[in-house]
């Protein structure tokens, strides 16, 4: 799809991101800088979660379900021409369950990236060709949601707004290795 | 005490939500930034959300509450909506190792001096989800746990309830995160959240 869909570059750019990170990532098993017979390579992984705590639950007198967040900026760079294109998003978790159990960090990062990766590949399996980019990238923050809510409760995806969160790029320059 | 018609709760959603600015025409600028993250409306909602996360009240609130509930906590998702949040869970064993639980929660505006306090109810079967029900209206078995989150959103907080009446009018062309696009949103999206069920 992504080869043979030229309607404007930002959708192909697009397109070409979401099929290879549909082809390289399978469930839990994704890994970085896969090598496949796409040169296409980005699969994003669970150091790109740099979570900060934004509400703390701190304070055993009052309990909270604390909030941890992190804003990824997707950003797609096409080989050595300038034309680049970016979804922003920012992920937000409880720092505890409603049964007081702890999220440990490592279990919230790959959650996160692995239900990244799949909800970028529902998305394409479900989209229209030509589909704008704005629209892409919604619905995959929407999908990207329902599935990180089906596992923690309370679980959101939307625009970067949080104060005090970390701003991780996810660089990936079509048909070279993704940046580290 | 604010106004409770419909114009002017409308009045209050166009003052910290920019109108005109639909996702399809989303771009990036040079900034980084979105259009509608440029326009003064953007600007107001960020700021309400400052003054929020700040509140003295809502320090006094989480206390009283938990002096009352002490599994009640505060669960509020900064910036994922236009409401920080309280919750009071409660569970009730079933047969096979089920369980049956309830959240009753107060939503309070960052917004407007409005509040909404309502109760979500599942049965959890072996970490799964089940039979998910939400209540505007709760229902009498939690009647007495929603009567003193109001109390405390009233007392402590000056917040009056907020009309369910005009929950579902839409605001066409109004620009809320985490709305569906492709629908009007409504008061209750704009005011206080898009997604009520799913408390943690």
């Amino acid at each position: 799809m992504g080869q043979n869909m030229i309607p404007t570059r930002h959708q192909q750019l697009w397109a070409v991101l979401l099929l290879s990170l549909g082809s390289m990532c399978g469930g839990m098993s994704c890994a970085s800088g896969q090598q496949g017979p796409n040169p296409v390579v980005g699969v994003i992984t669970p150091e790109y979660f740099r979570f900060r705590e934004v509400v703390l639950d701190d304070d055993l007198q009052i309990p909270a379900g604390g909030w941890r967040a992190v804003c990824i900026h997707a950003l797609l760079k096409h080989g050595s021409s300038d034309a680049k294109t970016v979804c922003k998003f920012e992920v937000g978790l409880p720092l505890r369950t409603e049964d007081d159990r702890e999220i440990p960090l490592g279990e919230a990062q790959l959650a996160a990236a692995s239900m990244a990766n799949r909800a970028v590949r529902d998305v394409l399996s479900r989209s229209h060709p030509g589909e704008m980019l704005a629209i892409l990238c919604k619905d995959f923050k929407t999908t990207y949601q329902a599935m990180l809510s089906a596992k923690y409760r309370g679980a959101r995806v939307r625009e970067c707004r949080s104060a005090g969160t970390e701003t991780v790029p996810f660089g990936i320059k079509l048909g070279e290795e993704p940046a580290p | 005490m604010m106004d409770l018609t419909e114009a002017s709760l409308v009045k209050i959603a166009r003052h910290f939500y920019p109108t005109g600015y639909p996702i399809t025409s989303d771009e990036y600028g040079e900034d980084g930034l979105l259009p509608h993250q440029r326009t003064p409306e953007y600007a107001r909602w960020m700021e309400a959300w400052d003054k929020a996360m700040a509140w003295p009240e809502w320090k006094t609130l989480r206390l009283e509450l938990h002096s009352v509930f002490p599994r009640g906590r505060d669960c509020t998702q900064p910036r994922m909506s236009a409401c920080r949040r309280c919750c009071v869970y409660l569970e009730r064993p079933l047969p096979h190792g089920a369980r049956h639980l309830t959240y009753v929660a107060v939503i309070t505006s960052v917004l407007a001096p409005l509040y909404l306090v309502y109760c979500t109810t599942e049965v959890v079967v072996d970490k799964q989800r089940q039979e998910s029900h939400l209540f505007l209206e709760v229902p009498d078995e939690v009647k007495p746990q929603a009567a003193t989150l109001s109390a405390l959103a009233e007392r402590v907080l000056g917040y009056q309830p907020f009309p369910l009446q005009f929950a579902n009018v839409p605001v066409p062309g109004l620009r809320v995160d985490g709305a569906d696009w492709r629908k009007d949103p409504t008061l209750l999206d704009a005011l206080l959240d898009t997604t009520l069920d799913d408390l943690f």
